[in-house]
């Protein structure tokens, strides 16, 4: 529960030593390089691997097509623990064999334009097929031509009328809009293109065809024009589908030239001198005398130091098993500020326990958890991903308990199958029919979750060492609204009207303290004791957990009684198990889907709003940008 | 059947059809950009569907109080006889989710549609977006738990 101490670390070495080091380091994967020098050198090695990375990329999106290895519903990485110069090998065969599918994947590309452009010229041509005579028939001294008009408010033809030596006709179509032909005296043409222009008429150009031939002979030939490339893709893809049983070398390969050009910017990164260079950057305090041990036997020395006011370290979180997978949902916020407070230990268990309460439906419960098992067993689910499902596993567990204790199982869906309608399976008490007690708990929870942020305000204040503020800002606040929690239970209240008191007097003396007039000073204090109505809505917010908790029972209850409207027959049988199914996933995804993220806002808003310092920024450590294999 | 059936039954149908209306209208503004984004990059279809959902709750919701409503009066699974004043309480139930579910439907899917538009340019922020959306739910929740509140209250 904690943000981890980060170490500065300089490393001086040998130029020689330059290369092992930034492997070493991005095997090592734990230390984040700080930028020493801004440039972007474009040395032969970094654009060589800049090409084939691309060229590598362009073969696997065409071979992943037809990869024939099973499929998983996670991406297996392969795995691979070699030595450079294995990976050395590994890489020279796949660009020699790259070679030829590299060609092929860009005759490929072309392929497929092409046909997409013959195609639309098909579609052109075709609009002419009602035309008699050829296309083409231009001679000396008269011009043919052919378009095509809006169909609305035609006048070609009483226009093209008024024009001498010039014929037209209207080409009959099936589809939409009309197509005319016009042969005229290349005396008339000024005239006539003059004509068109005015009534927005569009002409097709087919000049490029050979004189005479009719339509339909041109829209054969295209056709087989057509033909012929489906089948040179065809050729194509038949050879892709040979080189995508060795997809797995090209895989490795691109992970190859992708590691060397991360390495290529390390390394642009550091200080080098004519024989030594220099590297800085952030590590764990944990990690150091690793990293001390790893550098030494490479012959480059090391010196850390803490961090210096001015420095910007960035954020890493450590937690224990069960919090560590809700640092995603702080991530999804912000990430806290070095030397801020990490939420995420008291965050996970209201998270799961409001979830649960969202939800409220033991049966919904046990499918979350059993799919959230299944996808956890899956070979391959890792990172964020992986995270998540194990937080949906957690909720779906507080689930099952709280639907438990609150009686409800898809609905009423065991009472309505044992036919006893009144039959009360809560072990604690049953919402529907107390809603007024859910609520007083969901705002009781609400106020511990409230007063727990403002204990963490005040964690924050005594570990920055403002020890008044902590007591002013926080100690009287917590006074004050316990004093006004306890006036409502009678036999104490007396206690609570001091305790709010005192609470409220030390607000009005301390609020203000900022300012040097007396009377500004006490007006401020006074005014601050209107924050209590923030405080209202803010306990007030968590009611949506009891609104949310029951709708979804109801709307169970809902699908229930819908599916079992349908009587008793063969058909009705099977309408019940179609509404049924379709019914219930329906609710399970938008209520969980509702529950995440109100559980979230609740956190976002209510929570984090009492104390969090956001905007950290992630731990990005130098290591081997993998996508394909693994170690 | 009584008027009071009449007048009960109206609360239920308000409940069901100002807040499906604003849901319709909600999710049709987030689908509008939701499909502008889509055009431009099918993968983020996903997650533009999520944002696109979340105005579809208040027409959920209004359902769901309507039915409570249906089924005590006893439309569903019972023989109706309500009284008039029963009945006017049953309308007034129905109006807090009909009403708000209508108007934070509506404005939900232009937040969320602004969502929408946080995706197209940064994925990476979608969660974001659905927060900023899912303020305006809030509103719709609390108007959900006045209603339900009182349809238990009414003996």
């Amino acid at each position: 529960m904690a943000i981890v101490e980060m170490r500065k670390v300089t490393l001086l070495g040998m130029v020689t030593q330059k290369e092992k080091c930034i492997e070493a380091l991005m095997k090592f994967g734990c230390v984040e390089q700080i930028e020493c020098v801004k440039k972007k050198s474009n040395s032969l090695l970094s654009e060589r691997a800049k090409s084939a990375y691309e060229n590598f990329g362009r073969i696997l999106k065409h071979l992943q097509t037809y990869d024939t290895r099973k499929k998983t519903i996670f991406y297996q990485a392969l795995s691979m623990n070699f030595e450079a110069e294995t990976w050395k090998v590994v890489y020279d065969e796949a660009v020699r064999k790259g070679e030829t599918c590299l060609e092929l994947s860009l005759l490929y590309d072309q392929l497929l334009v092409e046909i997409k452009k013959c195609e639309s010229t098909i579609l052109g041509i075709k609009c002419y097929e009602g035309l008699e005579i050829p296309l083409h028939y231009n001679s000396n001294h008269c011009q043919f031509i052919v378009g095509n008009f809006k169909e609305v408010e035609n006048k070609l033809k009483f226009e093209s009328e008024k024009i001498k030596l010039c014929e037209y006709r209207e080409i009959p179509v099936k589809s939409q809009g009309g197509y005319f032909a016009l042969i005229f005296h290349r005396e008339v043409e000024a005239e006539i293109i003059e004509m068109l222009k005015k009534q927005e008429a569009n002409v097709a150009n087919f000049s490029h065809y050979p004189f005479g031939v009719g339509v339909k002979e041109i829209v054969r030939s295209e056709e087989e024009h057509l033909a012929e490339l489906f089948k040179d893709k065809q050729v194509i893809e038949e050879k892709f589908k040979e080189y995508a049983k060795g997809i797995e070398l090209f895989e490795k390969a691109c992970d190859y030239v992708k590691i060397q050009m991360e390495q290529e910017s390390a390394k642009d990164k550091l200080y080098s001198l004519e024989y030594t260079f220099i590297l800085q950057g952030w590590i764990a305090k944990m990690d150091e005398k690793v990293l001390e041990n790893l550098v030494n036997s490479l012959g480059v020395s090391m010196k850390s130091e803490c961090v210096q006011e001015g420095d910007t370290p960035p954020t890493l979180l450590s937690n224990n098993r069960f919090s560590t997978n809700f640092e995603t949902i702080t991530k999804q916020y912000s990430l806290p500020k070095y030397k801020s407070i990490d939420p995420n230990f008291f965050l996970s268990f209201f998270f799961v326990v409001f979830f649960g309460m969202m939800i409220g439906d033991a049966g919904y419960g046990v499918i979350i958890t059993l799919v959230t098992i299944f996808l956890l067993r899956q070979k391959g689910i890792s990172g964020t991903t992986h995270k998540m499902v194990k937080i949906l596993f957690y909720c779906g567990i507080s689930t099952i308990v709280f639907g438990a204790l609150f009686g409800s199982w898809w609905g009423n869906l065991l009472q309505l199958a044992t036919k006893r309608p009144e039959w009360n399976l809560a072990i604690w008490f049953d919402p529907v029919r107390d809603p007024m007690k859910l609520l007083v708990i969901c705002c009781v929870l609400g106020m511990l979750h409230l007063l727990v942020g403002l204990l963490l305000k005040g964690w924050g204040h005594i570990l920055k060492r403002e020890y008044s503020s902590a007591l002013f800002d926080v100690g009287f606040w917590i006074l004050f609204l316990a004093g006004v929690l306890l006036l409502f239970f009678p036999t104490i209240q007396k206690v609570g009207m001091y305790v709010a008191i005192i609470g409220a007097l030390g607000l009005i003396v301390t609020q203000g303290r900022r300012e040097k007039n007396i009377i500004k000073r006490l007006l401020i204090g006074l005014l601050s004791l209107y924050g209590i109505t923030g405080y209202l809505s803010d306990v007030l917010s968590y009611s949506r957990i009891l609104a949310l908790g029951l709708a979804t029972g109801i709307i169970a209850t809902v699908i229930n009684t819908i599916a079992t409207l349908f009587g008793f027959s063969i058909i009705s049988v099977v309408l019940f198990i179609i509404v049924m199914i379709i019914g219930h996933t329906f609710n399970i995804l938008i209520n969980t889907l509702g529950a995440y993220i109100h559980a979230s806002r609740l956190q976002y808003i209510e929570f984090f709003g009492k104390f969090y310092e956001g905007d950290g920024r992630e731990f990005n450590p130098l290591r081997e940008p993998r996508k394909y294999t693994k170690r | 059947m009584t008027y009071g059936t009449l007048i009960a039954m109206l609360g239920a149908a308000l409940a069901v059809l100002l807040a499906g209306t604003g849901s319709a209208i909600g999710v049709g503004i987030a689908g509008q950009a939701a499909a502008g984004v889509v055009t431009e990059d099918p993968t983020k279809s996903t997650k533009a569907l999520i944002l696109q959902a979340l105005p579809g709750t208040q027409g959920i919701y209004g359902l769901l109080i309507g039915f409570l409503i249906l089924s005590k009066i006893g439309i569903v699974g019972g023989n109706p006889n309500v009284s008039l004043l029963a009945g006017l309480l049953y309308l007034v139930a129905g109006l807090p989710i009909g009403v708000v579910g209508l108007f934070s439907a509506i404005y939900q899917g232009k937040a969320a549609a602004a969502g929408i538009g946080i995706i197209a340019k940064r994925p990476e922020e979608l969660i974001k977006g659905i927060t900023f959306a899912a303020m305006v739910e809030t509103y719709a929740v609390l108007a959900l738990l006045a209603s339900l509140l009182m349809v238990f209250g009414i003996k």
